[in-house]
C-alpha cells in the first residue's frame, strides 16, 4: 500500500515538474523553443518518468525504474531557463546536462539495474566525474553576454569572465563527450555480445531504440543545441520505450510456465529421466545452461540428479547465479543458471512452484542416487582397507616367520652338506626329513603371500623349482622349464 | 678362480649365513649391505663380479639396482634372490638385466655355479 503511494507520488511529482516546465515556458519574457519542440521536450521526459514507474512497480527492476525516473526528472532541469533570474538559470546551466551520465548509467546497467563488471563501473564513474569537472570548469569562466545575451540572468557558478577559455574547454568538453559516448555504446554492444538468450532478449529493443538517441547526443556535441530539429527530444522518447519492451520480453517468458505445468501435470510422467525435468526448466528459463542441484538435509550438501555432489557457483566473480527453491522454509534444491535469469525473480519462482513436485521426486531419487554413490565409496574404501591389511600381514609374514624358515632352510642345508651318509645315516635321513618339512612349510608361507603378489603383472618368466633352484632369465625366455 | 661376490639383502641372518653357504662353496664374500643405495656405494667401491641381490630392498627396488649396475663401467654377474617365487614378480625381472634368480631357500653355491655356467 505504501508503494502504491509512493508510484502515485512520483508520478504526480512527474507531471508537476512538465507542468511547470510549460508554465515557465509559457509565461518567459525570451526567446522561446517552438510549441512543437517543447512538446516534444516534455513527452520525452514524462516517458522517462513513467516507464520508470513501471519498472519500479516490478519485482527486481526497482533498480531501473528508480534511474530512469531520475533521467526524466534531470531531463527537466534545463527548463529552469525559462525562469528569468540568476538562481534557477544557474541551476540549469549546471544541471541541463545531467541527464547524459544518468542515461549512459541506465543503458550501461539495464536491465539488472546494477553495475556487474569493473569495466561498467569505470565508464559509468568515467561519465559522471567528467560531466562535473566540464560542466563546473565551463560555467567557471562563462559569462552569458559572451553569447550574446547581455540581458539574460548572471551566471552565480562564474569565477572569472574569460570567453577565449571558454571557447578552448568547449571544444575539449565537446570532444571527451564524444569518446565517453562511444565507449558507452562499446560497453553496450560488449554486453550484447556476451549476453546469454535471455538478457539478449531484453537488450536487443534498448540497442535499436539507442541509434537516434546516439544521434542526437552527437547532434548536441557538435552543433549545439540551438541548431537541433525541434523534434530531436523525441529521439529521446524512444529509448524508454525500448527499455520498457526489453521489460516486457522478459515478462513474457512468464507464460512458458503454463506451458511447464501442462508438461509436467500434476506429477512428472512414468519413466521421466532426471534430466528431463532439468531440461524442461531450462527450456522455460530460455537457459540451456541451467542446472539443478538437490538439497541433502542429512548430509547438508547439493548433489546432481546422479548424486555426484554439487559445489554451488561464487557469485562475486561468475556469472552463473544460485536460486534456491524452499518448502516451509526449507530448501529442497538449487537452480544454478546465467544471471540473466535473475533479471525475472518472479519467473524463477514460478518455475520453482510449478515444478516443486517434480523437483522433490528428483530430490528423493537424488537421495537415493547419492546413498549408492556413498555404498560404492564405501565397498571401495572397504576393499582397499582390506588390501593394505593383507599386504602388511604379508610382509610381516616375509619379514618375520619366513625369513627365519628361509635361514632355518638354508642351515639346515649346509648341515646336510656337512653330513656324510655313511657316518650317520639315520641323522642323514632324520635331516633329509626336516629339510622337506621346510619345504613344504616355506611353500605354505609363499602361497599365503601368493594372494598379494609384490606386482600385478602376470605371472610369467624365470620360476625357481625343487629340481631346479637357478634359472636364468635367457633360459626361461628360451626354454619351457626343465634343464637346470 | 673364485668369484668375488658381494651380498645385498635386508635381513642380517640372511647375510650371515647366505656368506657361510658361499665361502663353503667356494665364493669370496668380499662385503653385504642392507639397502639399495649401500649396494650401490659398495659395488662402487668393491668391484666384485657377483653380486646376490633381494629383489625387496627397503629403499630401492632390487631390480632398479640390478639396471644400474648393469650400466656401470664393469657390470657385475647379478643374480636375484627372494624369499617368494620368480614368477610373482612377473616379467619385470627378465628386464633388469640380471642373469638369472635363485629361491632363498635354494640358495648354495652349486645352485650359482649351475647359473653362472648357464649361457
Amino acid at each position: 500500500m505504501r508503494r502504491r503511494w509512493l508510484y502515485v507520488g512520483v508520478a504526480g511529482l512527474g507531471v508537476g515538474v512538465a507542468a511547470g516546465a510549460v508554465a515557465a515556458w509559457a509565461t518567459c519574457d525570451c526567446t522561446k523553443l517552438p510549441v512543437e519542440a517543447m512538446a516534444a521536450r516534455v513527452i520525452a521526459g514524462l516517458a522517462f518518468i513513467n516507464v520508470g514507474i513501471v519498472a519500479l512497480r516490478r519485482r527486481g527492476s526497482g533498480r531501473v525504474g528508480a534511474l530512469m525516473c531520475g533521467v526524466g526528472f534531470a531531463w527537466f532541469i534545463d527548463d529552469l531557463s525559462w525562469i528569468y533570474a540568476p538562481l534557477p538559470s544557474s541551476i540549469s546551466h549546471f544541471g541541463a546536462a545531467l541527464f547524459q551520465p544518468m542515461l549512459a548509467h541506465l543503458t550501461i546497467a539495464f536491465p539488472s539495474g546494477r553495475l556487474r563488471a569493473r569495466l561498467d563501473r569505470w565508464v559509468v564513474g568515467s561519465v559522471y566525474v567528467a560531466w562535473l569537472v566540464l560542466t563546473l570548469a565551463l560555467l567557471s569562466v562563462w559569462d552569458p553576454a559572451d553569447a550574446g545575451c547581455p540581458t539574460c540572468p548572471r551566471n552565480l557558478l562564474m569565477i572569472s569572465r574569460a570567453p577565449q577559455v571558454h571557447d578552448v574547454l568547449d571544444e575539449l568538453s565537446t570532444g571527451i563527450t564524444l569518446i565517453l559516448a562511444a565507449l558507452v555504446v562499446g560497453v553496450v554492444l560488449r554486453h550484447w555480445l556476451i549476453a546469454s538468450a535471455p538478457a539478449r532478449r531484453a537488450l536487443a529493443p534498448v540497442l535499436w531504440a539507442s541509434a537516434p538517441l546516439a544521434g542526437v547526443v552527437v547532434e548536441y556535441s557538435l552543433v549545439g543545441r540551438s541548431y537541433t530539429p525541434a523534434g530531436a527530444p523525441l529521439a529521446l522518447a524512444a529509448l524508454p520505450i525500448g527499455f520498457l519492451v526489453g521489460l516486457l520480453r522478459i515478462s513474457l517468458s512468464r507464460a512458458a510456465v503454463g506451458r511447464l505445468v501442462i508438461e509436467l501435470g500434476d506429477s512428472p510422467p512414468a519413466g521421466w529421466r532426471p534430466t528431463q525435468l532439468r531440461d524442461a526448466l531450462a527450456r522455460t528459463l530460455d537457459d540451456p545452461s541451467l542446472q539443478v542441484a538437490y538439497w541433502l538435509p542429512e548430509q547438508q550438501l547439493f548433489v546432481d540428479p546422479a548424486g555426484i555432489p554439487v559445489q554451488l557457483p561464487d557469485e562475486r566473480d561468475s556469472d552463473r547465479v544460485t536460486t534456491l527453491l524452499e518448502r516451509g522454509g526449507k530448501p529442497i534444491a538449487a537452480l544454478i543458471h546465467d544471471v540473466a535469469v535473475r533479471d525475472d525473480p518472479e519467473l524463477v519462482e514460478a518455475v520453482g512452484a510449478a515444478a516443486r513436485l517434480a523437483i522433490e521426486n528428483g530430490r528423493l531419487e537424488a537421495e537415493i542416487r547419492a546413498q549408492l554413490q556413498e555404498v560404492r565409496a564405501s565397498r571401495t574404501r572397504l576393499v582397499e582397507a582390506a588390501g593394505a591389511e593383507r599386504r602388511r600381514i604379508e610382509r610381516n609374514l616375509h619379514d618375520g616367520s619366513q625369513q627365519r624358515l628361509v635361514n632355518l632352510a638354508l642351515a639346515l642345508s649346509m648341515a646336510q652338506s656337512r653330513l656324510r651318509p655313511d657316518v650317520d645315516a639315520e641323522l642323514a635321513g632324520m635331516l633329509s626329513e626336516a629339510a622337506q618339512e621346510l619345504k613344504l612349510a616355506l611353500a605354505g608361507a609363499a602361497r599365503a603371500g601368493q594372494r598379494n603378489p609384490p606386482n600385478n603383472s602376470q605371472r610369467s618368466g624365470a620360476r625357481a623349482s625343487p629340481r631346479c633352484p637357478g634359472r636364468t632369465f635367457a633360459a626361461a625366455r628360451t626354454r619351457d622349464g626343465g634343464a637346470c | 678362480m673364485s668369484h668375488r661376490v658381494l651380498i645385498v639383502d635386508d635381513h642380517a641372518g640372511f647375510r650371515s649365513i647366505a656368506r657361510r653357504l658361499l665361502e663353503a662353496g667356494g665364493y669370496e664374500v668380499v662385503g653385504e649391505a642392507a639397502d639399495g643405495s649401500s649396494a650401490m656405494r659398495a659395488a662402487h667401491d668393491l668391484q666384485p663380479d657377483l653380486v646376490l641381490l633381494d629383489i625387496q630392498l627397503p629403499d630401492i627396488d632390487g631390480c632398479q639396482v640390478a639396471s644400474w649396475l648393469m650400466a656401470t663401467h664393469v657390470p657385475p654377474a647379478v643374480v636375484l634372490v627372494s624369499s617368494r617365487d620368480a614368477a610373482d614378480y612377473g616379467p619385470r625381472l627378465a628386464g633388469c638385466g640380471a642373469r638369472g634368480f635363485v629361491a632363498k631357500a635354494e640358495l648354495s653355491g652349486a645352485a650359482l655355479d649351475a647359473l653362472l655356467r648357464e649361457p
